[in-house]
């Protein structure tokens, strides 16, 4: 073979030669990108095992800070990059100032600050639900980061919610030791993503459990020992199972240790009162049929020492969704103490009752002994004083005049006192009702000046008074009890005062909507009161210093304890300041309703006919059981012209009206046999005229209580025993005058 | 642990116990971590130990073997026979005279040291001239153990440790002059040359200018089927491995006739950086890799190991291995699996030794009774009591 022959042959195995060690290297490299893929794929391998093993980890994290820390080193352990964070949001779904945790982060690196900004502008947490990006370095350097490679990954609560945020990466300082991982490439990082989210939701579900577990057992803990230490039996009976539950507290109520009553249901059965026993099945069954929305029941058990307990049972059922009950559960209480107490206390309420009854009655008859008293006193004294008038009528030496004037003083007196007594025993007694009727405040106190002012004028002293200048205050309350306050206060203001002056002040005080105030000042000159006197000076029988002449000013001494109370019980109350020798000063106010405008004051005695004729038409039946009563309105009546027929019970009334033509009628009010109030009735009940004739009760009874019934019974106007001429006079003018 | 300081702290527990008496601790911690936390925390830890350390591509110890970015393993040494030296701004051109001076150092601290563990900055550095520096103090006898410090094959940068301070242009040694112990070195690739060798038509010092001709690099990338302008050191490191020849006489111990070379770093002109100094005229060879050749050396290795000890245990073992038969090379089960025959055989009843492995640029390891230099090898160095 020449060089011509062989050089094709040799050109052609070079070439083959040539590639053959290229398809060597190229098989080299080939294999090379195998094993990198192989170990891409190992690598991608090993990160879910780590991931794995995390989670592992992560689970015992005590705390949310030790937490955050292991998901910010596990994010370099998993990716073997520089960076890792663990970034949370806030509630409104914005990253915090700062990652929760942060590993392999210098200070050198991008501030938290600016990462957020970036972040904030590149994702759309609540668009993008997945939110996994892989962001390369073009992008990070237009941002001014110092990364050249990051992951960003959302983390999500199962509702969607986004928790927080991981990233890792690469500083672009030590870029080129780390191969920028691709989405595709790095597969296992929403993989530990949804891990960590879960992992991190899971936790504050467990803190939840954790926490409401705790509070269970700091729950059943205080219910454990308020059921202790109020010694409260508690019971729970399955109706499903029949089991029934039984706390030691409800053993050692009845006195058993925990072993010694077996847990059934027939073990409360055995121990029910045999009295109690149809009752108390009867409230398990109402219960249970739905029919109480509680089960209650008072009922008594035996007790091991063999007496028995009372016990309050309280229950409930815990009901099915058909309604049928299905547990019942509930509580006993030992109230054997207390039923002891409650006996004790009923016992002492019996006693308490029957000592206020013996009381009352006590009170009542002396009441009624003071009120019968009164009309007993004031019938004779009626016929006293009736025929001292009349005998003041007759002629008379200046002497035997002065005689009778004395006479009839002392009987006025005499009645006053026994009106006192009256009150005070009606205060007492609590039997004082305060009207509450219209008047006119400044006709009641000009009133009661007008009545006061003969006696000021007796012993030459100045009342005077002093009003706030307005035409008429009508207001709501009772006139009688105030002028009777108004007449004991300046009476005895007068009574203790030889010269100078007794001066009554009303001003008008700040009134609210509906009520007006009222302040009362009486002042006088008198010899005034000691402070030891003013200690006691509204004490029944108290008539001041005691070392004053008692005689010179007589009295009961109970006419500032009758004051104090009457104002007490108008919502007022009295006070007194005085010195020895220097006089003293009555103070109290009172604060009256405002009567409506169109309320009208009832007439007051003002307004009666001033002047009583000298002659007068008519005929008068006087109805009166004492013979000496009807004498005296005789004489009163018949030397004016009137005729006067008498009669001596409400029957004889009444038949002598039904033959006679009377022109008015005075009618006593207690008489044997028929008395004035049925007499009225019947009379009230006869035809024409007769039944509209004017009756006008004539009483020794001058409590309220009577004199209501007599208006009751159809009577027209009262008089009270012993009667005064002019008023008797007066009032039977104004009848004929109107009839 | 991506903790730096966390990891000392789990390391040290571990190592030590609750005891933390010790001289010297050595670590070996891949790139992810911060190296001065490192540092500090040994010595917060330990107050006043001696620390070396270097940065790796991954670490191998007792509980096996583990290539993440954070990884850590350090061995804590006690004694009073220890020497630790170190020197910066090592480079191709200084090897000699900064290994030299190294030497110097140790020497000074311990005239009888009888083997010295070596650490050097793996991306350009001519570690021919340095074990010729180290050998200038010591002579050859000493026996010359230890690797070069790498990144995760990026040839970037790495980093080396000598107590409180963190180089990148660094080397440390600790002499070891306890005449009690000896060390037992020996490298394994199972690479396979093929093709027709490229020729280093022009080089300096540790730099290959030429092959064939035409710019080293692009005549390199365009063997390997890569593109000469995008591709990096980390795309060919695991593939390029460059085949020098061995005599006859090595080969044979070798179990190859080969002995490989890595080129760590290539510069913006086309020249490559070699990891030993080269001269114009050298053939060079790719290779490509024989996983039934690395199994099957690995065990030939181990059993002339244990054969040459006689059945002794050692106590303590270190170990360098080229990052390229991490898992650049071989899956985590086959990685697993290659330790695991290298761990077994010197285990005693099942209980590895101490074991302080770090995947690096480059090995140094007895060939021939003469230390030398070795790229993607595994080369183990068994510490046995004598």
């Amino acid at each position: 073979m020449n060089d011509k022959e062989e050089s094709p042959s040799i050109s052609v195995l070079k070439q083959s030669y040539d590639e053959l060690q290229r398809r060597v290297t190229r098989f080299s490299v080939v294999e090379q990108e195998l094993i990198d893929m192989r170990n891409r794929l190992d690598c991608e391998l090993g990160r879910f095992g780590r991931i794995h093993a995390f989670s592992t980890q992560a689970l015992h994290a005590d705390s949310d800070e030790a937490f955050a820390i292991m998901v910010a080193d596990a994010l370099l352990d998993v990716f073997e990059l520089e960076v890792g964070l663990f970034w949370l949001f806030d509630e409104q779904g914005r990253l915090l100032s700062e990652p929760a945790a942060s590993s392999g982060f210098r200070s050198g690196h991008a501030s938290f600050a600016r990462i957020r900004s970036w972040l904030e502008s590149r994702i759309r947490v609540q668009e993008d639900k997945s939110c996994f990006f892989a962001a390369q370095r073009p992008e990070l350097q237009q941002a001014a980061l110092d990364f050249s490679h990051m992951l960003v990954g959302c983390c999500r609560h199962p509702c969607g919610k986004p928790l927080g945020l991981l990233i890792t990466g690469i500083t672009t300082a030590v870029a080129d030791f780390h191969d920028a991982l691709s989405e595709n490439e790095a597969q296992s990082f929403p993989v530990f993503t949804a891990q960590v989210a879960a992992l991190y939701a899971n936790r504050a579900s467990a803190a939840i459990i954790r926490r409401q577990m705790t509070d269970l057992h700091e729950s059943e803990e205080r219910l454990s020992l308020a059921i202790k230490g109020s010694e409260i039996g508690f019971w729970d009976w399955c109706l499903e199972s029949g089991s029934l539950v039984l706390s030691h507290e409800w053993k050692a109520m009845l006195g058993y240790h925990d072993d010694e009553i077996v847990s059934k249901p027939d073990a409360w059965l055995s121990l029910v009162h045999p009295e109690d026993l149809e009752r108390s099945l009867h409230l398990v069954s109402e219960h249970m049929s739905g029919m109480s929305e509680n089960y209650e029941n008072l009922h008594r058990l035996r007790h091991k020492e063999g007496h028995y307990v009372w016990v309050m049972a309280r229950g409930r059922a815990l009901r099915g969704e058909k309604g049928h009950a299905r547990r019942f559960v509930g509580t006993h209480l030992d109230i054997s103490r207390q039923k002891a107490l409650e006996e004790r206390l009923r016992e002492a309420e019996e006693l308490q009752r029957q000592a206020r009854q013996q009381a009352e009655s006590a009170s009542q008859a002396k009441s009624v002994f003071v009120a019968s008293m009164s009309h007993e006193i004031r019938t004779p004294m009626n016929g006293v004083i009736g025929m001292l008038q009349l005998l003041q009528d007759t002629s008379l030496t200046p002497v035997q005049s002065s005689l009778v004037a004395i006479a009839e003083q002392s009987a006025t007196a005499l009645l006053d006192i026994i009106g006192d007594i009256l009150d005070i025993s009606k205060v007492e007694a609590g039997r004082v009702e305060i009207k509450n009727e219209p008047f006119d405040l400044q006709a009641l106190v000009k009133n009661v000046i007008q009545l006061m002012r003969h006696r000021a004028e007796a012993k030459d002293i100045l009342l005077e008074c002093q009003m706030p200048k307005q035409r008429e205050c009508i207001v709501l309350g009772d006139e009688g009890r105030l002028r009777q306050v108004l007449i004991n206060i300046i009476g005895n203001a007068i009574k203790f005062t030889d010269r100078g002056s007794v001066r009554l002040a009303v001003k008008t005080g700040r009134g609210t909507i509906n009520r007006h105030s009222f302040s009362f000042c009486i002042t006088d000159t008198g010899v005034g009161i000691s402070p030891q006197a003013l200690e006691h000076l509204f004490e029944p029988f108290n008539q001041g210093d005691s070392n004053l002449n008692t005689c010179k000013y007589a009295g009961t001494g109970l006419g500032l304890a009758i004051s104090q109370a009457l104002l007490r019980l108008m919502g007022g109350d009295i006070t007194v300041a005085s010195q020895k020798g220097a006089g003293s000063e009555f103070r109290f106010t009172l604060a009256l309703p405002r009567a409506s405008p169109s309320a009208s004051a009832p007439l007051l005695e003002k307004d009666l006919p001033a002047a009583i004729p000298e002659r007068l038409t008519g005929r008068i039946l006087v109805v009166d059981d004492s013979q000496t009563s009807r004498m005296v309105a005789k004489l009163m009546m018949e030397p004016t012209g009137l005729k006067v027929d008498l009669a001596c019970d409400g029957e004889e009334a009444v038949s002598m009206v039904k033959k006679g033509r009377y022109d008015a009628i005075l009618m006593d009010c207690q008489m044997p046999g028929m008395d004035g109030y049925e007499a009225t009735r019947h009379i009230r009940k006869l035809p024409g005229k007769r039944g509209r004739l004017p009756v006008i009760a004539l009483t020794a009874n001058v409590e309220t209580g009577f004199i209501s019934e007599c208006y009751a019974s159809g009577m027209s106007d009262h008089l009270c025993k012993p009667v005064q001429k002019a008023s008797l006079l007066a009032k039977i003018s104004h009848y004929l005058a109107e009839s | 642990m991506v903790n730096s300081r966390r990891a000392i702290q789990e390391c040290l527990e571990a190592a030590l116990g609750t005891d933390k008496k010790c001289d010297l601790v050595m670590l070996h911690a891949s790139i992810g971590h911060d190296y001065q936390a490192l540092a500090d925390e040994v010595r917060r830890q330990i107050p006043g130990v001696r620390v070396v350390g270097a940065s790796c591509c991954g670490i191998v110890g007792c509980e096996g073997v583990s290539e993440s970015m954070k990884d850590v393993a350090l061995m804590a040494v006690r004694g009073p026979e220890l020497a630790v030296a170190h020197v910066d701004g090592i480079y191709g051109h200084n090897a000699f005279e900064k290994a030299a001076e190294l030497a110097r150092q140790l020497k000074a601290q311990q005239p009888g040291i009888t083997m010295i563990q070596f650490l050097a900055s793996g991306i350009d550095i001519a570690n021919d001239w340095a074990i010729a520096g180290i050998e200038s103090v010591f002579g050859p006898e000493v026996t010359i153990f230890g690797a070069t410090s790498s990144d995760n094959m990026r040839g970037v940068v790495s980093y080396q440790i000598v107590d409180d301070q963190v180089f990148e242009h660094g080397a440390w040694a600790v002499g070891f002059a306890d005449s009690s112990l000896e060390v037992d070195t020996q490298a394994t690739h199972g690479f396979l040359a093929v093709g027709e060798p490229m020729v280093v038509t022009r080089a300096e010092g540790t730099r290959i200018l030429e092959l064939n001709g035409r710019p080293a690099w692009q005549e390199y990338t365009s063997r390997l089927g890569l593109d000469p302008e995008n591709a990096t050191c980390g795309d060919s490191i695991p593939v390029g491995a460059l085949a020098e020849e061995l005599p006859t006489r090595l080969a044979e111990e070798y179990g190859n006739p080969h002995i490989l070379r890595v080129v760590t770093k290539r510069d913006a002109d086309g020249a490559m950086h070699y990891a030993t100094t080269i001269r114009e005229g050298t053939r060079l060879w790719l290779t490509v890799r024989d996983e039934e050749r690395i199994f099957a050396d690995m065990d030939r290795m181990m059993a002339a190991m244990v054969e040459r000890v006689g059945g002794r245990k050692p106590v303590a073992v270190f170990h360098a291995d080229c990052l390229a038969r991490g898992r650049y090379l071989l899956n985590r089960v086959m990685k697993e699996e290659l330790v695991g025959r290298m761990q077994f055989p010197l285990s005693s009843s099942g209980v590895v030794p101490p074991w302080l492995g770090m995947y690096g640029f480059g090995e140094f390891a007895r060939l021939g009774g003469v230390n030398t230099y070795h790229n993607y090898t595994t080369a183990i160095y068994a510490i046995y009591r004598r």
